[in-house]
């Protein structure tokens, strides 16, 4: 990099820390838990992006850029402590849900109404972490779409821009993820 | 659910899609009539009511966690001055 650039892209790369850091360090401390192991990852993601500057030419939005190179980290980070995620392939999640339903679209009753219909499970901490092994399944996109809606509390147009797809498809794909997500939970707790 | 049921009322899919557009465009008066009544008699769909409901609310907690402003500031500081030394 020649001097001049260099010190563009400093500048390019604090302003975004100014913009991002919070955003990114409370992803990551959602993904990882409290601690330094998220404070670190989203040191480093601003360090790659520093480093890797000349890939992201502002062909996306610098925020979608630096959560692909922080969610890349994480996945890492889990990786070498022997946790991966392991996000379900669309077509068997698709088959899952359907078969969720008879021939005539309905399904029955199962027994797990009342389970559902109990209170505090919000602050039941198996109940929690159940949640969060289970979100680890959903199929990426899946994952991805229903965090930004109530995670990061996005728009539902700009979600349905942002992965180009129609707003039927969208509560659609919300539908199939809490469909996946409640099968898993009842699963879990069956077991 | 017995056929006559289904000739009257919304399938159990379409009643699981309808409390999802619910929850994000919003239901024409039909559709919510149409809801309310299948899930007066279906159980199974209201279950899923209350677990939508409640994977809603739990992702919103956790984005809305407040993080301490101080540390959070210490810690951009620190990383601005690294990005100035790399």
């Amino acid at each position: 990099m020649e001097l001049h650039d260099t010190i563009y892209v400093k500048e390019t790369v604090s302003s975004w820390v100014k913009n991002h850091h919070s955003e990114l360090l409370k992803w990551a401390k959602y993904k990882l838990g409290q601690g330094h192991a998220a404070e670190d990852l989203v040191q480093d993601t601003f360090i790659a992006a520093f480093n890797s500057f000349d890939r992201f030419e502002g062909r996306s939005h610098p925020q979608t850029w630096l959560f692909q190179i922080l969610n890349n980290k994480i996945m890492d980070h889990f990786r070498k402590s022997g946790r991966t995620e392991k996000p379900m392939a669309l077509e068997d999640a698709n088959f899952l849900v359907e078969n969720l339903f008879d021939k005539n679209q309905n399904w029955d009753i199962n027994g797990f109404e009342s389970y559902w219909t109990s209170e505090n499970l919000l602050d039941n901490p198996d109940f929690r972490e159940n949640f969060n092994s289970c979100m680890m399944d959903l199929p990426l996109e899946w994952k991805n779409i229903i965090s930004d809606k109530y995670f990061f509390d996005k728009k539902s147009e700009i979600i349905c821009q942002e992965y180009q797809i129609t707003a039927t498809n969208y509560w659609q794909i919300i539908r199939r993820a809490k469909l996946l997500l409640k099968k898993c939970l009842e699963n879990l707790i069956k077991s | 659910m017995s056929d006559w049921k289904n000739k009257l009322m919304l399938s159990c899919v379409r009643a699981t899609e309808l409390i999802e557009k619910k929850q994000t465009l919003g239901l024409s008066y039909i559709e919510n009539f149409q809801l309310r009544m299948h899930l007066s008699m279906c159980k199974a769909c209201l279950s899923y009511e209350y677990e939508s409901l409640l994977v809603s609310k739990l992702l919103q907690q956790e984005g809305s966690v407040e993080t301490d402003p101080e540390k959070e500031a210490a810690l951009q500081k620190v990383l601005e001055e690294k990005i100035k030394d790399l």
